[in-house]
């Protein structure tokens, strides 16, 4: 083979199109630079409108409505990194309280055990989304409105038939309420100010999910299966156990909510939650989540469920008509998703 | 709306009244917005919820929130006629739903029998009633049983 | 135009397996056919892999190359016929199947996660972990590292490795590709028409890094239409049409006009010179292409003025 000897190691191909970048460039280049630019204006904005909106017990209400739209955006994130979108979180998580507070009701049990049964209720939901999911391949949004429907019915349904009434029993009165309600809803005076727990779980939650993300395995995979699905089961990732695992994820954070509910309220209201995923999507894509997949950060899904809460209790503090709240939400997500857009293709410029 | 009737019913004897918005399909969020409204508004002399469970979850944030509004409300389940006894809510107007659906088809059964008008074709009130910690304890009996 | 076809068995007696050096082929293929239900996608398919050479598959559109991969990357069963690898007879269930063997598949347009970081891409399915049970964690400095040290000895020099292989050129992400294969100790190196997309003097990068990945030893199947692209790298050639092998060649016994004529009933020879002029410039392997078809232009006007 004269071909084999004559070939010799051709030259470099990198060239002038490459230019360092600076670490500006390179902040710039995270999915949730757009969501902290709008929740600094929005932070500065609300304090100069409100006295109120920078005192610290103010601002541990903030944060404490954030968290709870935080908790589930930090699943919901995860999942629209992997590609995929969960339309069942907001009942789910409903379904997963409802669960608990029944069952615990009804057999006169310690609610623990509630607790344990409504865990695994919830990963239920989400591995029954997923295993859908993979095995039709349909649409998420078709599946999971399927299972938004589905759960509806059963939490009015299931509650009335075992309850007798449209809400859960108050089980108040149970054996391990207390400890369950200081684990999931009680708070912790910081500085004179109580912090729900919420806030601690929800900071909690953002750790091990950027982490998870960041740096496993797991995580590269969930960018793997979100950017390209085929081309991620071509060099060997699991890609339906990445997607299911996801949807128990999310199935996990509606745990974590649900039980928070429960307890923060003794009962819960069987028609609750509809309509709160599209909160949970929309903090997400605030974020800098790409809505189709493969792009994104746990931190910014935790910016968004921010912004969400400093838009919604700002507009309280500020005395303003709570009215403007949807379009101010509305506005948010545009300016935000529209700075993701212009600092991403920036970016990517300065390299390209 | 009804909910809206009741806010301008209370805003017509109340003129300083403030109505709140809150979504009824979270609690949480139910909660935050109430205690942030009263960190907002600290001189807030009471708080009138709309229904029984967001009177409950107001009371809470009331509590929590260590401020001295007192809580008021309209319709009532078991556990609300509990407080209103306990002396933690003032009062709530109730609108005896139970009786508004007993007093319909029993209209009806009665003009067919009879060809009897009650109300003579006007509007029959099936309340309102208001239960304050007077009232409250023979009222709760019946609430645990799910007849009020 | 009667080239000699390549007897299995005569190839054989060149190649032995490193270990045991008896005489095997790393991979081999005999009377492979596969059909869909009442369609047959593939019959009677014959061919070898061996170590550092290259397998040239050529053939139109529907011509079976993609059955064909397919079944050797683990996607499809075969249903007729033996696949072999060092010799022994083996199906695949799944492409993880294959990779366990040292089957590597570069995708021509799947190869890799575009929004992705480079590294990230490179070490994908085979991430380094550090650490133990729930707290293993990915070994990011290393993996950044021997992505950039195993991308320069292929001799793509990237600054930052972070940057999503997105913004990589399509022959600088087939490069990626090759070299993660290479990295993770492919044996057999598929290539789905890794040119096919790409411009002249992209593909002549490729073409490239296919040459370098044989001189590492591995036994590479270049799955092309392109005759112009086989020829210079491949060792050995394999026709298919309609699912039909026409025609198994080595080498020495088949030129590039007689190779282009056979896949496409006859090519332009202008067309075809002008091509390989654009390919100029990549050393010694496109000069050599040129004196061949020089050569051939020459032999082909007395042998089938047809074509001219």
């Amino acid at each position: 083979m004269t071909i084999t000897q004559s070939v010799t190691k051709p030259p470099a191909l990198r060239d002038e199109r490459l230019i360092k970048r600076n670490p500006f460039q390179k902040l710039l280049a995270r999915p949730e630079v757009g969501a902290l630019v709008g929740a600094i204006v929005l932070f500065v904005f609300f304090a100069s409108v409100s006295q109120t909106f920078i005192q610290p017990n103010a601002f541990a209400t903030v944060l404490y409505g954030s968290s709870t739209i935080g908790i589930m955006a930090v699943g919901v994130s995860l999942l629209m990194i992997g590609g995929e979108f969960d339309l069942s979180t907001g009942v789910a998580v409903i379904s997963s309280a409802l669960t608990a507070s029944m069952f615990s009701w009804y057999f006169s049990m310690n609610v623990w055990v509630g607790v344990v049964l409504a865990l695994v209720v919830s990963l239920g939901i989400g591995f029954i989304n997923g295993w859908i999911l993979m095995k039709t391949k349909l649409p998420s949004f078709i599946v999971t409105l399927a299972t938004f429907l589905m759960l509806t019915g059963l939490n009015l349904g299931l509650t009335r038939m075992i309850g007798g009434g449209v809400s859960s029993p108050s089980i108040s009165d149970m054996d391990g309420y207390q400890a369950a309600r200081a684990v999931f809803a009680s708070s912790v005076k910081i500085g004179g100010v109580d912090v729900n727990n919420t806030v601690f779980i929800w900071i909690a939650l953002v750790a091990v999910a950027s982490w998870v993300l960041l740096r496993t395995k797991v995580g590269n995979w969930i960018f793997a299966v979100g950017g390209d699905a085929n081309a991620a089961r071509a060099v060997g990732v699991p890609v339906k156990a990445t997607k299911i695992g996801l949807f128990m994820a999310v199935g996990f954070c509606g745990w974590v909510l649900g039980m928070h509910n429960l307890f923060a309220f003794d009962a819960v209201q069987s028609g609750e939650g509809v309509g709160n995923e599209f909160l949970y999507i929309i903090a997400a894509v605030i974020g800098g989540c790409l809505l189709t997949g493969g792009y994104g950060s746990a931190v910014g899904g935790a910016i968004g469920a921010f912004i969400f809460g400093m838009a919604n209790k700002g507009i309280v503090y500020a005395q303003w008509n709570p009215d403007w709240f949807k379009f101010f939400l509305g506005l948010m997500l545009l300016l935000a998703t529209i700075v993701n857009l212009i600092v991403k293709r920036r970016a990517d410029a300065s390299k390209g | 709306m009804g909910l809206e009737a009741r806010c301008a019913g209370v805003k017509e004897k109340v003129a300083g009244t403030e109505i709140l918005y809150v979504p009824g399909t979270d609690m949480a969020q139910v909660s935050s917005t109430v205690t942030a409204k009263l960190q907002a508004t600290a001189d807030a002399d009471a708080i009138i919820g709309l229904g029984a469970p967001y009177t409950l979850t107001i009371l809470k944030a009331v509590t929590s929130a260590g401020s001295k509004a007192k809580v008021a409300s309209f319709d009532m389940n078991a556990e609300l006629a509990q407080k209103i006894v306990d002396g933690e809510i003032a009062f709530t107007v109730d609108q005896q739903p139970w009786l508004q659906g007993y007093g319909a088809i029993d209209a009806l059964w009665q003009a067919k029998r009879g060809g009897f008008q009650v109300g003579g074709g006007q509007p029959v009130l099936t309340g309102p009633s208001i239960v304050d910690q007077e009232t409250a304890p023979a009222v709760l009996e019946f609430a645990k049983e799910g007849v009020r | 135009m009667s080239a000699n076809q390549i007897d299995q068995q005569q190839l054989l007696k060149d190649e032995k397996d490193p270990l045991t050096h008896t005489p095997v082929h790393l991979l081999s293929l005999e009377s492979v056919g596969k059909h869909y239900g009442s369609i047959v996608a593939l019959t009677d398919v014959t061919m070898a892999v061996d170590n550092g050479r290259v397998t040239c598959v050529l053939g139109d559109n529907g011509a079976g190359k993609s059955t064909l991969i397919k079944i050797i990357a683990g996607l499809h069963q075969h249903d007729e016929g033996v696949l072999k690898v060092m010799g022994e007879e083996r199906k695949f269930s799944s492409p993880r199947d294959a990779l366990d063997v040292g089957i590597a598949t570069v995708y021509q347009d799947l190869a890799v996660v575009p929004l992705m970081p480079i590294w990230r891409n490179f070490f994908l399915g085979s991430e380094l972990t550090t650490g133990f049970g729930p707290f293993k964690k990915l070994d990011v400095q290393t993996m950044k590292d021997v992505t950039k040290k195993e991308l320069a000895d292929m001799g793509i020099d990237l600054r930052d490795v972070e940057q999503p292989i997105g913004q990589l050129s399509g022959g600088e992400r087939q490069c990626v590709a090759i070299a993660r294969a290479v990295y993770f100790g492919a044996k057999v190196l598929i290539l789905d028409e890794p040119t096919a997309a790409l411009g002249v003097k992209q593909s002549g990068v490729v073409l490239r890094y296919i040459l370098q990945a044989r001189d590492r030893g591995l036994g590479v199947i270049f799955i092309t239409h392109n005759p112009h692209h086989a020829f210079p790298v491949g060792d050995r050639f394999l026709l298919l049409k309609r699912g039909k092998s026409i025609g198994y060649y080595d080498k020495k016994d088949i030129t590039l006009d007689e190779l282009t004529a056979q896949m496409a009933g006859g090519a332009e020879l202008a067309e075809l010179a002008h091509e390989l002029e654009q390919l100029g410039g990549h050393g010694d392997v496109v000069k050599e292409v040129q004196a061949e078809v020089a050569h051939t232009s020459e032999s082909l006007k007395e042998d089938s003025p047809r074509h001219v």
